[in-house]
């Protein structure tokens, strides 16, 4: 891409505007801050690449959300096949260790409990949490996602389900 | 907590300050002309060694054999090497990945599409670049005027590499391209059909940064490969490139071949050799790590918990030894063991972090006395 003076304008209002929104996305996929500055600057740069393709302003967030999404799954997929075996994390001694993480950072941080809960998600079910944390509708999510509209409200619900059973195991006793 | 309350928690959240926006510009366009120049380079390196193969096999066609029969094999080799180029160019630019606002399945789908291309290429390996160049060789071969040794050894070298290309190609098809072919049939036919996904599928795209988050809490002693090891393949692949080179140039003549006009070639390819395994060396820094948690192998991304490891047996090429670390499932993964540097360190390491009774203790033995680091280096 030859960037213009017109498109720089336009790659930096749309960046500024949902900073916090990318952010938001990069901390779901991306579980240390060294991942999510890569994949921050990933979001980005396929931003930049794809913002030619942006014709119409008020589609601007759904756009953005599918790149962001699109970028963080490949993202993810991406560092798993550089090692042949992923290690469960259901596994005793990576949980005691994630656990004790957490409880030395933030005690009682519902946040970091939700944060821990969307991180054992799958891409997918990830994708539809965040949009529907960000207030996305059915239909807005199902233009985002290109899953069937139908399918979307039984999707999430089921993941809603496993989230909230997931933080429910998280939250001290 | 109900929905509003989730929702207001996850947008209210501090987020911590990314670079500043300007800066970014300039980082976007360098990253535009690094993929650029990166793309570009890919598809001229692969004409480039079309180009190379073209003109060793043409300056044989009209210098070096004379006789038609290799003169055919010349020409078939040449054919197939613009095959197997343009096969490879095509494959790539007929399954592009999605654009950057395409939907999530979409995207998805334009990802399955190029992993199933590839692994198609890699199952049918042998039909459109092995076959075709190796027909070549072996016409070529047998259309030379030497004698019928030389013919049927030159035969089953070429043989026998095809088979270790074969075996090379089928090992990483199964092993990466087929279980990644499945998650994304998984995830996708989750997207279509709403029925829930198969969770053994998709456990792989779980990040390996969760592994590392837990490998963050311990500490780890950290070892590279011995620059020695690597220089005793490194040699012996360049010294044998110069070999069969001297070879082919002799016209199987050995004892021309060991002549000082020959004989001084040696040199180069022998260097050649010495700085290819100083830049592979460079580039397996951290090659094995010792930590509480287990052995971490490629560059920290493989993490293998101790109590995984249910047998460890070794194996000996040449004078190194390896580690097979088995899983109670049979999973069998290779680990450097007397290759390593700094073997007082390794000793120190494994005692400080194995479990008691652990099997890889039983083979502490095999490693150097006193190792190869400063006396009294410690762990990190």
């Amino acid at each position: 891409m030859n960037s213009t003076p017109a498109d720089e304008h336009k790659f930096l209002e749309l960046v500024n505007e949902n900073r916090n929104k990318i952010l938001r996305i990069c901390r779901v996929y991306a579980w240390n801050s060294a991942d999510q500055d890569d994949l921050y600057q990933e979001i980005l740069f396929q931003i930049w690449r794809g913002l030619p393709g942006l014709r119409e302003k008020q589609f601007a967030n759904t756009w953005l959300y599918r790149v962001a999404i699109n970028t963080a799954i490949s993202f993810v997929r991406k560092r798993a096949s550089h090692s042949s075996r992923v290690v469960h994390f259901e596994h005793a001694h990576l949980t005691r260790a994630i656990e004790s993480r957490q409880s030395e950072e933030n005690p009682d941080d519902r946040l970091a409990h939700l944060y821990t809960a969307i991180y054992k998600l799958d891409p997918l079910e990830k994708a539809l949490v965040t949009l529907f944390l960000e207030d996305f509708t059915y239909e807005q999510m199902a233009e985002a996602t290109g899953i069937n509209a139908n399918n979307v409200g039984v999707l999430l619900h089921r993941t809603k389900k496993k989230l909230s059973s997931l933080m429910k195991e998280l939250s001290p006793r | 907590m109900n929905e509003d309350e989730l929702k207001k928690l996850w947008q209210q959240q501090s987020l911590r300050d990314p670079p500043s926006a300007v800066e970014l510009i300039s980082v976007m366009q360098n990253k535009t002309t690094l993929l650029r120049r990166c793309l570009d380079a890919r598809d001229v390196r692969e004409l480039l060694a079309c180009a190379v193969v073209i003109i060793i096999f043409g300056i044989f066609f009209f210098t070096v054999y004379r006789e038609p029969v290799s003169r055919v094999g010349d020409s078939i080799i040449i054919g197939s090497t613009i095959f197997i180029a343009w096969k490879l160019v095509h494959t790539r630019r007929t399954t592009p990945p999605a654009p950057p606002g395409a939907t999530i399945v979409d995207s998805l789908r334009a990802e399955l599409n190029s992993v199933r291309a590839q692994s198609h290429l890699l199952g049918s390996v042998l039909w459109w670049y092995l076959i075709p160049p190796t027909i070549g060789m072996l016409v070529a071969t047998w259309g030379l005027s030497i004698n019928l040794h030389a013919k049927i050894t030159c035969t089953l070298v070429f043989i026998g590499i095809d088979a270790f290309i074969y075996w090379l190609n089928q090992w990483a098809r199964s092993k990466q391209l087929l279980p990644l072919e499945a998650q994304l049939k998984s995830l996708l036919h989750w997207a279509e059909t709403g029925e829930p996904l198969d969770q053994t599928q998709v456990a792989h795209l779980r990040p390996v940064s969760l592994s590392m988050t837990g490998a963050d809490q311990v500490k780890l002693a950290e070892f590279k490969v011995a620059f020695w090891q690597l220089a005793i393949y490194g040699e012996i692949g360049f010294v044998g490139m110069w070999f069969f080179g001297m070879l082919a140039k002799t016209e199987f003549n050995v004892r021309r071949m060991f002549s000082p006009r020959h004989l001084v070639w040696i040199v180069p390819f022998f260097l050649g050799g010495l700085l290819y395994s100083w830049l592979l060396q460079k580039l397996t820094v951290r090659a094995v790590g010792i930590s509480t948690l287990g052995v971490h192998l490629h560059k920290g991304q493989n993490l293998i918990l101790w109590d995984e490891i249910k047998e460890v047996r070794p194996l000996r090429i040449l004078n190194i030894r390896s580690l097979w670390l088995i899983k109670e499932s049979g999973e069998k993964t290779i680990m450097p063991w007397t290759s390593l540097e700094r073997h007082s360190d390794l000793k120190a390491a494994v005692e400080a972090f194995a479990p008691a009774n652990h099997p890889i203790r039983k083979h502490l033995s095999l490693l150097r006395r006193g190792g190869l680091g400063p006396p009294g280096h410690q762990p990190r």
